[in-house]
């Protein structure tokens, strides 16, 4: 009957508040639609208005007013307006008879209420009042709000009133009764220890839906603490196969799960009902839970014939998923298939590889999250075969505009970790390699303007490729010269400085520490000068005053770059490059180790922009740039001194000013018709003046008469065509800072191994000892043969005082690598895959493993624990096994006792203190160790005394601290030690006043 | 199974419901719903309805013009999620009758009795079709007969 009065008109119009009730909640909610139509501001006033209306009308006595306004409130708070300020009227809607009424108020109350004490004080009697109301829908009510709002005080309050309701008549409210019981659970974790029993008889109900609440609670509680519930898996196995119910079994599926972690036998019964369930169910969702079940419980060994089967038989129901058709079942596929393919490498081929190629589509899905999720077992797809096809396919990914900036960064770390892959095993040929570097290079640090990423991925790509290129180069001898060959033309390029000059901190140090191998076709020494030049002649265009259309764009860059870090990179490249730049004079004009006078100038030229660059320097504000150039710098300068050709140099810097004087003035006339060339003819200068310097190279005669025309007083008159001595200095010293120690790829591993220099700061640094070894560094580098030859023993001492310096490296462990690095780069002349000895990489790999289990235990510490947050974290170390007991009884009765002792305490104090006096007195009397005896005696005796006392005073106290004491023993034993802390001290409490 | 939240997101990116099943607070629960919006609304038809956010997943359906928006656990079954969402989408709509956005905007407070009778703090409570909805009726019921009686005395 009352159906139709719900349906009609006739009954809104008949309600007398309903009426005004709807039509002031439809007003609010059609005034905030009209007011978003105008503006921001006048919605913000509107609502404004709202609840200041709201706020009078919750002042009224009226209970439907006021009931009205806290609806309106929740409505408001979908807005983000904050509603705890009216949580007390929120109670008293709450308290009302009228059921409507109280309806709206529980809903007020589950959106608003959260932990306020003097509110849940008031709320706890309420719900009390509620739970035993005779009627079962109000009894509903205050279920649901309980398990909203349940809080640590309120769980224990309320506990007894839940529990009850679990055995009401009607199943309505036992299924809510147990889920409310789950938080209070959560809370209050006593409860579950004295109410376990009672929660297992619910899976014997009658009602189908209690039984489903009671298993979602159970699996809830196993997620936390498995152990429990071991015991009754025969029982939930028979749920399982009984029920026809899909949600239910998913359920129990879950909890199977999580119950595998601590029971490994279940596996021999549940694995075939399971195997059972999956093939002959149609619902996708109970397929996916089967597989995911299956593999979560690691019920399959990669090592047995069988288990693969099963897992044959997973990758084909996943099949099913993905002919479907549906996005959402590809994404579950694929989830699927990732832990398939994670416990099963070989299963990749599996019929012809179908989950290879499967996995590569939803690579190439337009969906990212999809992609994303593919992505991540991108590695099991590698392998020799399919290295440069795949490659291929996720490559296409960086191009401009095709997927976000923080994807691309993932994909970059993927193709480089997966060439890495087994030691760099699976590359075909490392050429094809760096040419993949290169691209990645191009696609995502030097894109078009308006493609470039976002400065923070730039930054973590380039420093990923930075390690790359630095490894490669490490390890792999035969491709060094190909690696400077691309990295060269990444360090003239003005816009990697501008864009991502991290990648340049590990270039800067790749190209000066292989510098001898870089190559080039034309001129080997010409590509060096011309980096040289790049790189560090500033003096040019600062005597030109340019400012745009540089000469030398990165020199300019790199005096004000701000990257300290790349900085102090630089400064000892340079050097490296200058050094190699000399020797490489020396071995391609040296006659009878002399110079021409011309070719000394010309070295001499060099180092003179070279200490012009470094001059840039001297007053950093960065320490370690400071510091690095300002050193170099005095060793240079004595160079330069020592070539003593000053004068000469003097010429050949205004010649050269004068030179891209006329260049730039004739490009100017030249720009005037092409405006837009700007970066491009800088360039081409550059290499007008490269070429001219590589020329210089080039046998003597040809070239010398070039430069006499282009500058025919310099050269041709004032030149004496001598040969000079190049000075030690230059040929000898400067090269042994860079190579007596050839540097060894070493494993973290063994790096590890090398024991961390102690540091001893008190005593004196400049013992004899380490003037001794100056000594000996000396004459190492000014004769290195001699001093090899001789005697061992010398040696010996050597590596005994630096064994702790923290500037070397232990030399017994990279001693032997070395050699054996040596050996393998004269055999293997370049085979197509040069692999470094595997030992190393299986090590690094080991390592990887022990740092992830590290992180994992740190993890929890980690962790905050948020205040407000209702989480399971209380489940944690939850043991059942602990016997029930009332913390809150016992630290009661401690403090009882406490308190009834510390009344008697301070009598005995004043009796003990009386005894105290007189017992100095006596020490102060009488000096005799026999006298101090009988005082001691004396004093025990009166102790004895007082203990006896104190005994027959309180008898019955002391039976109580007795069973106090059993109780901490009974509970010492318990593992959980949130329950033993506040008992134990207690004990100590009550013993600290006993004594 | 356990649900975090459920927001409902209509084409245009307003919050037509929220029901938040954890602790939280005002300001995150004000960024996640902005991050959401954003997220799903870019997101095109036929992508999948699950998304990975945070250390949760976002399992979203549209129905019309309003989207429904569950968070849950990251190893919860994300099908059974989208069953969920079907399913009081199917009960609300038996309880309006025709459900429609503007249904829920005004009557926004039966969207929630029907959802608290569905789910009980992110449980499942009742995976019953019929039960549900007689649950929701039933109070509804109770509320109009005690109007009745209130007009009758």
């Amino acid at each position: 009957m009352s159906i139709q009065f719900q349906s009609s008109n006739v009954l809104a119009r008949l309600k007398p508040f309903g009426l005004s009730f709807e039509k002031s909640l439809t007003d609010l909610i059609k005034g905030i639609r009209q007011h978003s139509k105008e503006s921001s501001e006048s919605l913000a006033q509107f609502l404004d208005n709202a609840i200041v209306e709201c706020k009078n009308e919750l002042s009224s006595n009226d209970m439907e007013t006021k009931a009205m306004a806290v609806l309106k409130l929740a409505y408001l708070e979908m807005y983000g307006f904050d509603m705890s300020w009216c949580n007390f009227h929120i109670l008293e809607v709450m308290s009302s008879n009228k059921f409507q009424i109280k309806r709206v108020g529980y809903l007020a109350a589950i959106q608003s209420f959260k932990n306020e004490k003097d509110l849940l004080i008031l709320a706890t009697n309420q719900f009390k009042k509620d739970l035993n109301s005779h009627d079962h829908v109000h009894i509903g009510l205050a279920l649901s709000g309980i398990a909203t709002i349940v809080t640590p005080n309120l769980s224990k309050d309320i506990n007894d009133d839940v529990l009850m309701k679990l055995n009401h008549t009607k199943p309505y409210i036992r299924k809510k009764a147990i889920l409310a019981m789950y938080k209070i659970f959560l809370q209050y974790p006593e409860s579950l220890r004295m109410n376990f029993t009672k929660v297992i008889e619910k899976l014997d109900d009658d009602d189908n839906s209690v039984i489903n609440a009671t298993i979602n609670v159970i699996s809830e509680i196993s997620k936390k603490n498995p152990k429990i519930f071991v015991n009754y898996l025969p029982k939930f196995f028979r749920i399982l196969e009984e029920s026809k119910n899909n949600w239910l079994i998913i359920r129990i599926l879950k909890l199977f799960s999580c119950l595998s972690k601590v029971e490994s036998r279940m596996k021999k019964k549940i694995l075939p009902s399971i195997i059972d369930l999956m093939v002959k169910t149609q619902a996708s969702s109970l397929i996916y839970e089967c597989i995911n079940c299956i593999l979560s419980s690691s019920m399959l060994s990669p090592d047995s014939s069988r288990d693969r089967e099963v897992a044959e038989l997973c990758v084909e129901q996943i099949e099913k998923f993905f002919e479907a058709g549906d996005p959402n079942l590809r994404y579950m596929g694929l989830l699927a298939l990732i832990n398939i393919v994670e416990s099963f490498p070989v299963l990749i081929k599996f019929k012809g590889s179908w989950v290879a190629n499967t996995i590569i589509l939803c690579i190439t899905n337009d969906d990212l999250i999809i992609k994303r999720k593919a992505l991540e077992v991108y590695q099991y797809l590698i392998n020799d075969d399919t290295m440069v096809d795949y490659t291929r396919v996720i490559l296409k990914n960086l191009i401009p505009g095709s997927v976000p900036d923080t994807l691309k960064y993932d994909i970059v770390v993927k193709i480089l970790s997966s060439g890495a892959m087994n030691n760099y095993g699976h590359i075909p040929s490392f050429s094809w390699y760096l040419s993949v570097l290169k691209d990645i290079v191009t696609l995502t640090l030097l894109p078009n303007a308006n493609d470039i990423l976002a400065p923070e991925i730039r930054e973590k790509i380039a420093v990923e490729l930075g390690k790359e290129f630095k490894n490669l180069s490490i390890r792999i001898p035969s491709i060094r010269s190909d690696i400077l060959a691309i990295i060269s033309e990444f360090i003239m390029n003005p816009r990697i400085l501008d864009d991502c000059p991290s990648l340049l901190k590990d270039l800067y140090w790749i190209m000066g520490e292989y510098i001898d191998q870089l190559e080039d076709e034309e001129s080997t020494l010409g590509k060096k000068i011309q980096l040289f030049n790049c790189l560090v002649n500033v003096r040019v265009d600062r005597v030109l005053e340019l400012n745009d259309k540089l000469n030398f764009e990165v020199a300019r860059k790199l005096v004000n770059h701000e990257n300290t870090e790349i900085l102090t990179v630089l400064i000892p490249f340079l050097v490296k490059l200058f050094s190699s730049i000399v020797s490489d004079y020396t071995n391609a004009y040296g006659e009878q180790g002399q110079l021409r006078h011309k070719k000394v100038v010309e070295l001499a030229f060099d180092l003179d922009k070279l200490v012009y660059f470094l001059g840039c320097f001297e007053n950093h504000l960065h320490y370690e740039i400071q510091e690095r150039s300002l050193s170099w710098l005095e060793f240079l300068k004595l160079c330069f001194e020592s070539l003593d050709v000053a004068e000469e140099v003097k010429k050949m810097e205004i010649e050269e000013v004068e030179y891209y004087k006329n260049i730039g003035d004739e490009d100017e006339d030249e720009d005037e018709g092409e405006d837009d060339e700007g970066e491009e003819s800088s360039e081409e200068e550059q290499e007008d003046y490269i070429e001219l310097s590589s020329e210089d190279e080039e046998p003597k005669e040809t070239e010398s008469e070039e430069q006499v025309d282009e500058n025919p007083q310099s050269f041709a008159v004032e030149i004496p065509d001598t040969l000079d001595t190049v000075p030690m200095l230059l040929t000898h010293v400067l090269p042994t800072f860079f190579k007596s120690y050839d540097l060894p790829p070493i494993s973290k591993s063994s790096q590890k191994s090398i024991p961390p220099p102690e540091f001893d700061l008190d005593s004196e640094i400049n013992s004899p000892k380490f003037e001794l070894f100056s000594d000996v560094e000396d004459s190492d580098t000014e004769e290195e043969e001699p001093v090899e030859v001789k005697e061992e023993v010398k040696k010996e001492e050597r590596l005994e005082r630096i064994k702790y310096d923290p500037y070397y490296i232990n030399d017994t462990t990279s001693k032997p690598k070395t050699k054996k690095k040596k050996e393998k780069v004269e055999s293997t002349e370049i085979p197509e895959k040069k692999v470094k000895p595997k030992k190393i990489k299986k090590e690094k790999v080991l390592i990887l493993d022990v740092e992830d289990e590290e992180v994992v235990t740190a993890a929890p510490v980690k962790k905050k624990k948020n205040l407000l947050m209702i989480d399971s974290s209380n489940l944690d170390n939850f043991d059942l096994s602990v016997e029930t007991s009332t913390e809150d009884d016992i630290d009661l009765s401690a403090l009882r006792n406490a308190l009834e002792k510390e009344k008697v305490e301070v009598k005995e104090k004043k009796v003990k203190k009386a005894k105290k006096k007189s017992k100095s007195k006596g020490k102060e009397a009488k000096d005799t160790k026999q006298d101090k005896d009988k005082e001691a005696k004396e004093g025990k005796e009166s102790k004895e005394k007082e203990n006896s006392k104190e005994t027959e005073d309180k008898e019955g106290q002391e039976s109580q601290d007795s069973k106090e004491t059993e109780a901490v023993n009974s509970h010492s034993s318990s593992p959980s030690p949130g329950v033993v802390v506040p008992v134990k001290k207690s004990k100590k409490k009550s013993r600290a006043i006993i004594h | 199974m356990s649900i975090k939240f459920l927001i409902l997101i209509s084409r245009q990116g307003k919050v037509r419901l929220t029901k938040w099943y954890t602790t939280t607070t005002q300001k995150t629960k004000s960024k996640i719903t902005k991050d959401l919006t954003t997220l799903i609304l870019s997101r095109r038809a036929k992508m999948c309805n699950i998304v990975e956010y945070q250390d949760m997943k976002i399992i979203y359906r549209r129905y019309a013009s309003l989207f429904f928006v569950i968070g849950i656990d990251n190893d919860d079954n994300e099908l059974m999620g989208l069953e969920i969402i079907h399913r009081y989408v199917e009960q609300m709509d038996k309880a309006y009758g025709k459900v429609s956005e503007l249904d829920i905007i005004f009557g926004f407070e039966k969207a929630y009795y029907v959802l608290d009778e569905l789910l009980l703090d992110g449980k499942v409570q009742e995976s019953s079709k019929k039960e549900v909805l007689k649950r929701v009726l039933n109070q509804d019921d109770l509320e109009g007969s005690e109007e009745f009686d209130v007009l009758i005395n």
